[in-house]
C-alpha cells in the first residue's frame, strides 16, 4: 500500500461527494471480515445490527464455556457467546470484538476485525456437504484481491438457531434440578 | 702366618729346611765317620801295634834264644852281641807295650813278661858263664836243659798270653769299631730316610700350597683377563663408535661453521634493516599521532550523531504515540461507519444517501487505518534503524575509544619498537661479532676434534693391541693353570 498524505485523503473524501453517485454494477453483498483464533472468516452484514469493540461484559456463573456473559447494546441487555467456541474452537480468554445479531438480541464475540468487504454476489461459492470444514459454514467467500485469503462465510441464522436450541435445552433441564 | 708368606718365602723356607736337614745328615755322617776312623786308628795304632810288638817280642825272644844257642854251640862272642841286641829290643818292646797297655791286665802281663825275661836272662848269663868256664859241654847242656828250659817256658807262656790277649783285644776293638760303624751307618741311613721323608712332605706341602696359591692367582688372572678382555672389547667398540661420532661431529661442526658465517651475514643484514626500521618506526609514530587526533575528531562527530539519533528516536516515539491515537480514531470511525451503514440499510430508501456517506467515511477510515498501519511500519523501521544506528554508533564509539586507546598503545608500541629496534641493532652487531668469534672458536674446535679423532683412532689401535695382549694373557694363564692344577684346567 502506498502511503498517502492527509491532504490526499481529504481530497478523495471531498471528491466522493462532489461526484455523482456511482452506478451499481451488479448485485453485491456487504461482509465483515473477522478472525477466529487467527483463522479468517466472514460474517454477512445483513445479519448484524451492531458492531462494537472493547464492550464491557458482565460474567455470570454458568457451566457453558462458550457463554461469556451479558453486555448492553443501545439500552438492551444481550447474552454474549464466543463465536469461535460455537464453531468448535477451544475457549481462549475474552474476545475483544462483538456483534449483535439482527434477528435476535444475541451477542457474538470474535477475536479480530479485519474490515468491511463489499463483494459481488458471485464471490460467494457454496460448499458441498463433504467440503465443509466448520460448523455453521455453508459458503466460501473469495475476495477480489488476489492475495486475500478465502474466508468461510458463517451462517448467522444457523448459529442463532443452535444457541436458541441449547438455551431451550438448558431451560428444560434446569427445573429438574 | 705361613698363609701370608709369599711364594719366594715358602720356596726359600722349603729349601732352607731341606738344606738344614742335609747339613744335619752331613754333620751326623761326619761324626759317625770320625768315630769309625778313630776306632780304626785306635785299633791300628794301639791294638794292632801291640799285637805286632807282641809278635816282634816273640821274634826277638827267638832271636835271643838262637843267639844264646849259637854262643853255646860256638862260643863266639858275636852271638852274645846279638843276644844283647835282642835283649835291648825286647826291653824296648816291653817298654812300649807297658806304655800302650791301657788296662791293669796288660800292665801286669807286660811286667810278667819283663820278670820272666829278666829271670831268663839271669839263667842265660849263668849258663853263658858256665860255657865260658871250662865246664864240659855236657854240663853246659844239662844246665841249659835244667835251668833255661823252665824259664824259657814261662817266658814263652807269658809272651803267648800277652799275644793272645792282644789278639783278643784286637778282635774286641775290631768288633767295637764294626759296631760303631754299623751304628753310624744306621744313624746316617735313618737321618737320610728322615730327610727324604721330610723333603717329600715339604715338597707335597709346598706343591699343594703353592699350587693352590698359584691356582687361585691364576684363576684371578684368568678372571681379570676375561674382564680385561671384555673391557678391551668394549673399549675397542667404544673407540670405533667414538671415531664414528667424531666424524659426525666433524661434519656437524663444518656445517655449524658455515651456519655461523651465514648467521654473521644475516646479523649484519638485520642490523641494516633494524636501522631502517628505526626510521620507519619514528615516521610511523608521528603518523599514528596524527591518526590519533583524527580519531578524536571522529569521536566528537560520533557523539554528535548519537545525540541526533537519540533525538530522532524520541521523536519517532512521539510520532508513534500520535499514530496510536490516529489508529484508534480510524478504528472507531470504521465502527461508526459500519454501524451507520447498518442503520442506513435499516432506514430503507431514506437512508441510501446516508449509506453513501457512511461508506465514504468507512473507506476513509479504512484508508486512514491502512495509512496508519503503513506509517507505523515505517516508524517501526525508523525506530529500528535508529536503534540499530545508535547501537552501531555506540559500538563505533566504543570502537573509536578502543581505537583511541589502541592508537595510544600503538604510539607507545612504536616508541618501544624504536627503542627495541635500536637494542636489536646493537644486539645484531653483537651477534655478528659474537658469531665471528664463534666461527673462529668453531674452527679451533674443529682442529681439536680432528686431534681427538686421531687420538681416538690411536686408542682404537691400542685397544686392539690390548685385546691381543689380553687374549695371550688368558691363554698363558690357562697354560699356567694347566701346569699347576691339571684337573682344574681339564674342568
Amino acid at each position: 500500500m502506498r502511503a498517502r498524505s492527509a491532504a490526499d485523503l481529504r481530497a478523495a473524501f471531498d471528491r466522493a461527494f462532489s461526484e455523482p453517485p456511482r452506478a451499481q454494477r451488479g448485485p453485491s453483498i456487504d461482509l465483515l471480515a473477522v478472525r477466529l483464533r487467527g483463522a479468517p472468516f466472514a460474517l454477512p452484514l445483513s445479519g448484524v445490527s451492531g458492531l462494537f469493540a472493547d464492550r464491557p461484559l458482565t460474567r455470570l456463573p454458568t457451566a457453558a464455556p462458550d457463554f461469556l456473559g451479558l453486555a448492553s447494546s443501545r439500552g438492551i441487555v444481550v447474552p454474549v457467546y464466543d463465536l469461535g467456541a460455537l464453531l468448535g474452537y477451544p475457549v481462549e480468554g475474552a474476545p475483544r470484538w462483538l456483534i449483535v445479531a439482527a434477528s435476535t438480541a444475541v451477542g457474538l464475540a470474535f477475536d479480530a476485525f479485519d474490515g468491511a468487504l463489499r463483494l459481488p454476489q458471485d464471490a460467494i461459492t457454496p460448499q458441498g456437504p463433504r467440503e465443509r470444514t466448520h460448523m455453521h459454514v455453508r459458503d466460501l467467500v473469495r475476495p477480489s484481491a488476489a492475495d486475500a485469503p478465502l474466508r468461510p462465510l458463517i451462517d448467522l441464522d444457523s448459529v442463532i438457531t443452535a444457541v436458541r436450541e441449547r438455551a431451550r435445552q438448558d431451560a428444560v433441564s434446569s427445573p429438574r434440578e | 702366618m705361613i698363609q701370608h708368606w709369599t711364594f719366594g718365602q715358602k720356596i726359600s723356607a722349603g729349601f732352607a729346611a731341606i738344606v738344614s736337614l742335609t747339613i744335619l745328615v752331613g754333620v751326623v755322617t761326619v761324626y759317625a765317620l770320625r768315630s769309625v776312623v778313630e776306632s780304626k786308628d785306635r785299633i791300628i795304632t794301639v791294638n794292632a801295634q801291640s799285637l805286632v810288638d807282641a809278635e816282634r817280642l816273640n821274634g826277638r825272644r827267638d832271636e835271643k834264644a838262637a843267639a844264646f844257642r849259637g854262643f853255646l854251640l860256638t862260643g863266639e862272642e858275636r852271638y852274645l852281641e846279638d843276644l844283647r841286641e835282642s835283649r835291648r829290643d825286647i826291653a824296648a818292646i816291653l817298654e812300649r807295650l807297658k806304655r800302650n797297655a791301657a788296662t791293669a791286665e796288660g800292665q801286669r802281663l807286660a811286667q810278667d813278661i819283663e820278670r820272666a825275661e829278666a829271670e831268663h836272662q839271669g839263667v842265660i848269663e849263668r849258663v853263658i858263664a858256665l860255657r865260658r868256664s871250662s865246664a864240659s859241654i855236657e854240663s853246659v847242656g844239662r844246665a841249659f836243659d835244667d835251668q833255661v828250659g823252665p824259664v824259657r817256658t814261662r817266658l814263652n807262656s807269658g809272651i803267648d798270653s800277652f799275644v793272645a790277649r792282644e789278639a783278643r783285644q784286637l778282635e774286641e776293638a775290631k768288633q767295637t769299631g764294626t759296631d760303631s760303624a754299623s751304628s753310624a751307618i744306621a744313624l746316617v741311613v735313618g737321618m737320610v730316610a728322615a730327610a727324604v721323608l721330610l723333603a717329600a712332605a715339604l715338597a707335597f706341602v709346598l706343591a699343594r700350597t703353592l699350587g693352590r696359591q698359584i691356582g687361585t692367582a691364576v684363576g684371578h688372572v684368568q678372571s681379570s683377563s676375561s674382564e680385561l678382555q671384555a673391557t678391551a672389547n668394549q673399549q675397542a667398540t667404544g673407540a670405533k663408535e667414538q671415531a664414528t661420532a667424531m666424524a659426525e661431529i666433524n661434519t656437524t661442526i663444518s656445517e655449524l661453521l658455515a651456519t655461523s658465517r651465514q648467521i654473521a651475514e644475516s646479523a649484519q643484514r638485520v642490523a641494516q634493516i633494524a636501522e631502517q626500521t628505526v626510521g620507519a618506526a619514528r615516521s610511523g609514530e608521528s603518523t599514528v599521532e596524527q591518526a590519533h587526533e583524527s580519531i578524536a575528531g571522529i569521536r566528537r562527530q560520533v557523539d554528535l550523531i548519537v545525540g541526533h539519533m537519540l533525538e530522532l528516536g524520541k521523536k519517532s516515539q512521539q510520532i508513534g504515540a500520535v499514530l496510536d491515537i490516529v489508529s484508534e480514531l480510524a478504528e472507531q470511525t470504521n465502527i461508526l461507519a459500519i454501524n451507520a451503514t447498518i442503520e442506513a440499510a435499516g432506514a430503507g430508501d431514506a437512508g441510501k444517501r446516508f449509506a453513501v456517506v457512511a461508506d465514504e467515511i468507512r473507506e476513509l477510515a479504512d484508508r486512514v487505518a491502512g495509512s496508519t498501519k503503513e506509517i507505523r511500519g515505517l516508524i517501526d523501521d525508523v525506530r529500528s534503524a535508529v536503534n540499530t544506528t545508535v547501537m552501531a554508533t555506540e559500538t563505533g564509539s566504543k570502537a573509536v575509544d578502543t581505537g583511541t586507546a589502541q592508537f595510544g598503545e600503538v604510539t607507545t608500541a612504536f616508541k618501544q619498537i624504536a627503542g627495541l629496534v635500536t637494542a636489536t641493532t646493537e644486539a645484531a652487531r653483537e651477534i655478528e661479532l659474537s658469531t665471528k668469534q664463534q666461527a673462529s672458536g668453531v674452527e679451533q674446535v674443529n682442529l681439536a676434534i680432528a686431534n681427538v679423532a686421531q687420538t681416538t683412532r690411536e686408542t682404537e689401535v691400542s685397544a686392539g693391541q690390548t685385546l691381543d695382549t689380553v687374549s695371550q694373557l688368558a691363554s698363558l694363564s690357562k697354560d699356567l693353570l694347566r701346569l699347576v692344577q691339571p684337573q682344574a684346567a681339564m674342568a
